[in-house]
């Protein structure tokens, strides 16, 4: 089943259209990576898919139920643009408060287990205010978990940790995911960060949706190739070819690249006999910002 | 809307503001019992009955309780969008009304201890001060006042969440609540109507909120009672409705 499914979604504020004719597919289970620059329609289109902006035409379906629906509200947790904590009140207070309003049984347990989840419990006497900016993130975090959703619509939950807390919730992430089975609809600037956890993922420019695609398709496409430089690029690419059939090579600024070959041991002894001199071979492989970067100059120039 | 209710009170009673307004509401209305400016429980509680410290009474004595209990409940409620917990709160309630009413209630709880306590605490300033604590209306005359004034609070609290769901600006909430408490709309209209020489236009002013507020008397009028308690249910309801309606329209 799909976690999330909209069609035709789109919110416009004026006679700007921030989001445009969207479909979009969360599987359920997923850890959907929705990436876009700032302004692209990202946190507008999370809003719209928890209820909390309303869409001007489309439709969004949470668990193949319309978003109106108490029942599947029940089931999201979310931290949208920043945390939403009172500010005067402890980190554990905000979240019993959160417990109560979601009506769960033991708001006060479940306030240490969230703590404990997301390396707090130190700190959850302190009052929200005096919470550094990566454990107010934490905190976020920990709020949306309350109640155990199904479903974690996440905003830039990463930003402003440190490496150690970007680690930590990594592994809170990928626990809740896999043990838990919690669908985790995430967008973060942190592509290579994002790379790690995501599972499927969604390109948003200009409010539009111009590519959903699964990790295992990204890898396909993310073609790795061995970047080589030696002192005369265009000599060694006819060998190359000659010798070792490769399924693409080319001479670049940077050097040779050589496509389908992934073995630098092999072409780096070819060339050394054949009288090269090699200042460099390794294994290039294309990460999910190259590849964000490269479709966003296409969309650009398009 | 049972656990916003029960949310919203925990985060009621563990704030500042809540002490602060019940000390500071207390302490002005005492300093006023101590140097005699409202000599009786009558003028303390701004009922009709106090003579020519009605005004006195009504302006300054539950009126400015009432003024004090808006600040509180404006801030209280745009203190869910300024800090962005509203947003916790409505991905998990898809049906506006359920913030509306546990809000309503929570804040129409706080407004009666409220009120309770200012007329615990003026009743026995006033006792220590050896003014006059006589109950005209005897104490069933006090409790149907009292309940009253609580049908009062649920309608001056929704209007209070009216302005501030519709703005989202606590400065809205606390202009709403001094203009309902200090009782310009039925002065405006009295005004009005007697320049026109209109009473009926002097009379709608009753059914204001704060015309409704200044009709409770310790002294039991069966038909003033029905006045009050449909009067400020027809309000709760207008603000619940529009309310809701204002939740639906905005994003949150």
């Amino acid at each position: 089943m799909e976690a999330i499914s909209t069609k035709a979604l789109s919110k416009s504020y004026g006679t700007k259209k921030a989001v445009d004719n969207i479909d979009l597919v969360v599987p359920e289970g997923a850890i959907y990576g929705f990436i876009g620059r700032n302004g692209a329609g990202k946190t507008t289109t999370q809003k719209m898919v928890c209820g909390l902006a309303h869409p001007t035409s489309g439709s969004v379906t949470l668990f193949g139920k319309p978003v109106g629906a108490q029942d599947v509200r029940e089931q999201i947790g979310v931290l949208i643009e920043q945390p939403a904590l009172f500010s005067d009140l402890s980190a554990y207070e905000n979240l019993v408060l959160q417990g109560l309003s979601i009506g769960i049984k033991n708001p006060k347990d479940q306030a240490m287990k969230s703590l404990e989840m997301v390396e707090l419990k130190e700190a959850a006497k302190r009052k929200a205010k005096h919470l550094s900016l990566g454990m107010k993130q934490r905190l976020g975090v920990a709020l949306a978990m309350m109640g155990s959703p199904k479903l974690l619509v996440l905003d830039e939950p990463i930003n402003g940790l440190d490496p150690q807390g970007i680690i930590e919730m990594r592994g809170v992430f990928e626990r809740l995911n896999r043990e838990m089975g919690v669908t985790i609809f995430i967008s973060s600037h942190i592509l290579g960060e994002l790379s790690r956890v995501a599972t499927h993922y969604g390109i948003i420019h200009d409010g539009q949706l111009i590519q959903q695609i699964s990790a295992a398709e990204l890898s396909e496409r993310s073609r790795d190739y061995l970047q080589i430089k030696v002192d005369d690029s265009e000599k060694a690419r006819l060998l190359i070819e000659e010798k070792m059939n490769p399924s693409e090579c080319s001479v670049h600024e940077d050097g040779l690249r050589v496509f389908g070959i992934k073995n630098s041991r092999d072409v780096n002894e070819l060339l050394w006999r054949s009288g090269f001199a090699v200042d460099e071979i390794y294994l290039h492989q294309q990460d999910l910002e190259e590849y964000f970067l490269r479709l966003m100059g296409g969309v650009q120039v398009a | 809307m049972l656990n916003v209710f029960k949310m919203d009170m925990r985060r009621m009673l563990r704030s500042k503001a809540f002490f602060f307004c019940i000390v500071f509401m207390n302490l002005i209305t005492g300093t006023m019992v101590i140097f005699d400016v409202v000599p009786s429980f009558a003028a303390v509680m701004g009922s009709g009955e106090g003579g020519s410290m009605d005004m006195m009474g009504s302006m300054m004595g539950i009126g400015m309780a009432f003024i004090i209990i808006g600040i509180l409940f404006a801030l209280h409620t745009c203190g869910d969008f300024s800090s962005g917990f509203a947003k916790n709160i409505f991905t998990r309630h898809a049906n506006p009304i359920r913030y509306f009413g546990g809000k309503l209630l929570s804040l129409a709880v706080t407004g009666t201890i409220m009120i309770t306590v200012y007329m615990l605490v003026s009743a026995l300033l006033l006792a220590i001060c050896g003014s006059s604590v006589a109950l005209s209306g005897g104490i069933s005359g006090l409790l149907l006042f009292f309940i009253e004034k609580i049908f009062i609070i649920f309608a001056f609290a929704a209007l209070i969440l009216l302005a501030c769901l519709t703005t989202r600006k606590s400065v809205v909430g606390v202009i709403v609540a001094a203009v309902v408490a200090m009782g310009v709309l039925p002065m405006i209209l009295s005004i009005a109507g007697d320049y026109l020489g209109l009473s009926l236009i002097s009379d709608i002013g009753k059914y204001t909120i704060s015309g409704l507020s200044g009709q409770a008397n310790l002294v039991f009028s069966g038909s003033v009672f029905v006045t009050i308690i449909i009067g400020s249910l027809i309000w709760t309801g207008l603000c619940a409705v529009l309310g809701n309606r204002a939740i639906k329209l905005k994003d949150i």
